[in-house]
């Protein structure tokens, strides 16, 4: 069942959680409990005159007291126990995440990704943070009232029971007319979300093309439409709301009809039916609640249900088996065909990358070369034909250890938001600072590095924002030094870097080339020229 | 400072107040119930028959009203709540897109979009749910208070002496709650956007093996949010605790005070039993006042930061909608522009004669992609005059001037809509026929009638996955269509195959006499028939000449020539 699957993925931290809920759930309202006694005794007193105030007060308040102090202890417990469960699901979640495919991170699902780790996870962890407790305390609440409500006078405790089953198969019935309600309504909140993130991303092509108004009235229609349904689901929960008083009523003149009756004949006495009274207010109370929450929990599980096909999602694949080649290449692509989408890309490519040489790849765009990148370092994997690295194949070697062995420096290099230090670090990980900062020489990017006030610590900005893109070119460069895998693999920028330094620029990629098996995906005629073979596509 | 918000609470307040006058008639009603069931003990307790009748019919009255009340109550009250999420929604976005271009610099438009679909969502909670609660609880619990007075006011003195600290309990906890709410967000910010950072360079994070670190910042991230939450747990907990004990408390010394007041015949035991329902109802409503003060509070947060946002300054409006006819389409005098930290521009001049082709090139990072930008208007210089045909800039009134200018820039965003209208946004009114023409001026037309659908292919995130160089011709075509008289385009042809890059050099030929086309360029064999080439370095224009007399210069443009054509010129 889905809700135990959900509780699962909270780890180690369920037992004490349940434990929390249960009893705090048993402890606040034994409390209620006693506070019903207390006004039984009160009654006895004033009717039969055999107890004291004093020792009636003096009672209730050790017993209220004891229920307090569970209370206060358990409570903390579920409280901290759920978020420690929601923060185990999160990391579960991202863990996940980071081993899924690269195509899930192409442009096209990033935005359903990001929905599903923010959206999705907190709805399902709703359900440890607040959903089951509100759905179960109220469960074992109606277990530790019908006791002593029955202990005080049995038939009048049935009638009312009575009362509130049929008040409950209304609920059921409302309770679905909801539901149908709140699908309609987050199908068309995720239309606006997905409206506000375009404004959010394309707010300057907006600006420049005027077209602000259009896409404002875009926006209000889908608004608009959003909030009929939700007028729809406010005359729902008005209706739910007079069957609910309407049943509220309808047990105060029950009870009024029955304890009368039952006092006349002598039946119950009036304490029991005051201490009934003040327990049942709170009892049909928790009997609702029961209905109310009910569908908000299954709301949430549907959500839950996302996270679990989420979760099993197919990771990266390995490559597919292979045999082992005797080649000399260091790199071999073997009759690889390629297509997405039902785009051919590559048909039936073949590539021999010898050692220590540079090999540079060129032609028009679209026509594979970055996927040739992609290929070599298993983000994608062909359709047809293999890849050998060393005669081995990559199956063989395994997606970690190529990229182990293969630095890769991408077009537009992608700089972290954490210290330029940190970013040139991932090239290499626990290497010390006297490493990073070689690389970061042999990058030529040690003096921009010390010209900035706060040196190696300067934060580099989302994305990188705070350098300048020739900086940030020599940063990518540091970080394969760093790494001083054999294989580089060069997707080239094509922007022209700073003119001064952009002989420095080459001169720190000849750097890093240096001893090293290069495939570069040129753009330019100069690097082309720098390469001892071009392979054309 | 809760202007715009509290005007929109203000704008639908019939709609509240029916809710309330609804909620006050239902606890009355009750109440006069609950008087009947009192008389009626009172009845039987004194021997008397009990005739049912009598008390039946008004109970059914009573429950008629009743029923309705409560539909009107939370009828009103939700829909209060929808009123003016609604609006509070499209004065969001009309803001969003009103908003000075600097705003989504500073802000991040990762962190803008998760905050404010959060602070939305809290919002919504905070007005269908607490704020309802807190009025409706307060007037419910203000009638039974004069209930209990109209039954002997010294019971009502046992309540008072039973209360005052509540509010201070509040006031003293709920400050700390507020502060523990704003930490929670700010590190909940932090995790987002620790998040946003990873996902958007899962490229490196693989090529790097990088999982472990990585997993490492979010586990760090959470930590730091799970410490604040045992805080607050700490804290609510007591709270909770606090809210029982304030239902205890007074329910003793009531009982106690009505017991004694029995015994001394003030009262009834009908009276007494009244008394303790309504009390119960009372206290069990009042003391889950403070809780939902706190929740409340919670949402203060979120409502200060969309008032924040609803107060950020507007791109100036109004000016002049008329240009003089000169000889320049673009005069820049001595502009200085900062870029955060970075001093991008300090004294740049150039004149861009009208039917001019020039280029700008100049290394990365020298701010050619940002003069594009001041140009349209989207920053600010801060000091240096800008002017567009012949006109100050900032004296035009700022939609009027981007009719004249059409950009493409280096990045193509295309919205989730049909390929046709993301075209057509170059120009609203344009027939089909002039969307493709224009999209076979730009080469596109023969690409996009061999998609499924056609032009109505949707494009964006969702819709059908484009190459770089088919994204870069659907700009020029939405351009092209736009047909206006400065053209700017930033680097047009990065993306594109040499075929692709000598139809845009025959594009820029064929392109009218009258349009202004200014070109940024890497490929310096775009801009080598200029008419004019710019050379910015250094935060100005360092050199300026044609193609021939730049390269006979000898100076940085023959350099970056040299470097990315691989030219030989020494």
């Amino acid at each position: 069942m889905k809700l135990i699957r959900l509780l699962k993925l909270m780890g180690k931290a369920v037992v004490p959680y349940l434990f929390g809920i249960v009893f705090m759930t048993v402890s606040a309202r034994m409390f209620s409990v006693i506070k019903s006694f207390l006004v039984k005794d009160v009654f006895d007193m004033i009717t039969y005159r055999n107890i004291t105030l004093g020792n009636i007060i003096v009672k209730n308040m050790i017993f209220g007291s004891i229920c307090l102090i569970i209370y206060i202890f358990t409570s903390y417990m579920y409280k901290v126990e759920s978020k420690r469960g929601h923060m185990n699901l999160r990391e579960n979640v991202f863990k996940k995440i980071l081993k899924l495919p690269m195509s899930y991170f192409e442009n096209n699902h990033s935005g359903d990704l990001m929905s599903r780790y923010f959206y999705d996870t907190s709805q399902a962890t709703d359900v440890y943070t607040a959903k089951l407790r509100r759905f179960s305390a109220p469960l074992i609440s109606l277990i530790v009232y019908i006791i002593p409500m029955l202990w005080l006078n049995v038939p009048l405790t049935f009638c009312l029971i009575a009362a509130n089953a049929v008040s409950m198969l209304f609920n059921i019935y409302f309770t679905r007319e909801t539901k149908k309600v709140r699908s309609e309504l987050s199908e068309k909140n995720s239309k606006m979300t997905e409206q506000l993130n375009n404004i959010l991303s394309g707010i300057s092509i907006i600006k420049i093309f005027g077209i602000g108004n259009k896409i404002c009235d875009k926006y209000v229609s889908i608004n608009r439409e959003f909030s009929n349904i939700d007028k729809r689901n406010c005359k729902i929960s008005g209706e739910l709301e007079s069957v609910n008083t309407f049943f509220d009523f309808l047990c105060s003149v029950v009870f009024l009809c029955v304890g009368v009756l039952f006092t006349a004949k002598g039946i119950a006495g009036i304490s029991a039916l005051a201490a009934i009274y003040t327990m049942y207010s709170d009892f049909s109370t928790q009997f609702l609640l029961v209905c109310k929450y009910f569908p908000d929990l299954m709301g949430c599980l549907v959500s839950a249900g996302r996270i679990f096909e989420l979760l099993e999602e197919d990771e990266e694949q390995e490559p597919p088996r292979a045999e082992k080649t005797d080649t000399n290449a260091m790199i071999e692509f073997k009759n690889i065909s390629f297509s997405y989408d039902d785009r051919i890309i590559l048909d039936n490519f073949n590539l021999a990358i010898n050692k220590g040489e540079v090999t540079a790849i060129a032609g028009p765009s679209g026509k594979g070369k970055s996927t040739i990148c992609k290929l070599l370092l298993g983000f994608c994997l062909p359709q047809k034909g293999k890849i050998y690295i060393e005669g081995k194949s990559v199956h063989d070697i395994g997606l970690k250890m190529i990229r182990d062995i293969v630095a890769y420096v991408p077009q537009e290099p992608y700089i972290f938001n954490v210290s330029i230090e940190e970013n040139i670090g991932y090239g290499a990980k626990n290497s010390s600072k006297q490493e990073i900062i070689k690389a970061a020489k042999a990058a030529n990017a040690h003096e921009f590095i010390m010209s900035k006030p706060q040196g190696y610590d300067t934060l580099a900005g989302e994305r990188g924002n705070k350098l300048s893109g020739g900086e940030k070119q020599r940063i990518a460069i540091a970080r394969a030094i760093l790494k001083n895998s054999p294989i580089l693999l060069l997707d080239e920028a094509t922007s022209a870097l700073d003119t001064d330094n952009e002989k420095v620029i080459q001169e720190s990629i000849k750097t890093m080339m240096n001893g090293k098996t290069t495939l570069m995906i040129a753009h330019r005629p100069a690097a082309i020229k720098s390469a001892d073979r071009v392979i054309r596509i | 400072m809760k202007n715009n918000f509290l005007g929109l609470l203000l704008k639908n307040i019939f709609v509240f107040l029916g809710a309330l006058v609804s909620a006050l008639l239902l606890t009355k009603v009750t109440i006069n119930g609950l008087d009947i069931i009192s008389k009626s003990i009172d009845n039987l307790l004194s021997g008397n028959k009990i005739i049912f009748v009598e008390f039946i019919i008004p109970l059914v009255i009573y429950t008629i009203i009743a029923v309705i009340c409560a539909f009107v109550k939370v009828y009103f009250s939700r829909l209060y709540a929808v009123k003016i999420m609604r609006d509070l929604r499209n004065l969001v976005v009309k803001k969003l897109i009103s908003l000075e271009y600097s705003y989504y610099d500073d802000n991040g438009s990762g962190k803008l979009s998760t905050g404010l679909l959060n602070d939305v969502n809290i919002i919504q909670h905070f007005l269908s749910e607490m704020l309802p609660e807190i009025f409706i609880t307060i007037i419910n619990v203000m009638i039974m208070l004069i209930y209990i007075f109209n039954i002997n006011k010294w019971l009502l003195a046992a309540i008072a002496l039973s209360y005052p600290f509540v509010f201070l309990a509040v006031k003293i906890i709920s400050r700390r709650v507020l502060e523990l709410a704003k930490k929670r967000r700010h590190y909940i910010d932090i995790e987002s956007s620790e998040v946003y950072d990873i996902f958007g360079g899962m490229d490196i994070v693989k090529s790097y093996n990088l999982y472990d670190i990585m997993l490492d910042r979010i586990k760090k991230a959470m930590l730091n949010i799970f410490g604040v939450e045992v805080k607050r747990a700490k804290i609510t907990s007591v709270m909770e605790a606090a809210r029982m004990l304030l239902k205890w408390i007074p329910s003793i010394i009531c009982l106690s005070f009505g017991a004694v007041l029995v015994i001394r015949n003030d009262i009834t035991t009908g009276q007494l039993m009244a008394f303790v329902l309504v009390t119960e109802r009372a206290f069990e409503q009042f003391s889950s006042l403070p809780y939902y003060i706190n929740e409340a509070v919670d949402s203060l947060v979120s409502i200060e930061r969309i008032e924040e946002l609803l107060r950020a300054p507007d791109e100036k409006a109004g000016g002049i909608k008329e240009l003089n006819t000169g000889e320049n389409a673009v005069e820049l005098n001595d502009i200085v522009f900062k870029y955060g930290d970075n001093t991008l521009f300090n004294g740049l001049s150039l004149k861009i004669k009208r039917g001019e082709k020039v280029g700008i090139v100049g290394s990365s990072g020298s701010g050619k992609s940002t003069l594009f930008k001041l140009l349209c208007g989207l920053y600010t210089p801060l000091s240096g005059s800008y002017k567009l045909f012949d006109t100050d800039f900032h004296k035009i009134d700022i939609k009027y001037a981007r009719e004249k200018i059409a950009l493409i820039s280096q990045d193509v965003f295309l919205f989730p809509a049909s390929i046709r209208e993301n075209v057509s946004y170059g120009n609203d009114n344009a027939e089909f026929e002039e969307i493709e023409k224009a999209c076979k001026l730009a080469n596109i037309h023969d690409f996009i009638i061999n998609l499924p659908k056609g032009y109505e292919t949707e494009a964006g995130e969702r819709g059908v996955k484009l190459s770089g160089g088919e994204r870069q011709r659907l700009s020029l075509a939405r351009a092209y269509l736009k047909n206006a008289e400065l053209l700017l385009m930033d680097e047009p042809t990065s993306a594109l195959d040499t075929n692709n890059e000598k139809l845009m050099n025959e594009v820029l030929k064929n392109m009218s006499q009258n349009t202004t086309v200014v070109i940024i360029a890497h490929r310096l064999s775009t801009v080598v028939n200029c008419d004019n080439i710019f050379v910015i370095e250094n935060g100005s224009v360092c050199e300026e000449g044609t193609h021939n007399v730049l390269i006979n210069k000898k100076g940085r443009y023959c350099e970056l020539y040299n470097s990315t054509e691989g030219g030989n010129v020494k």
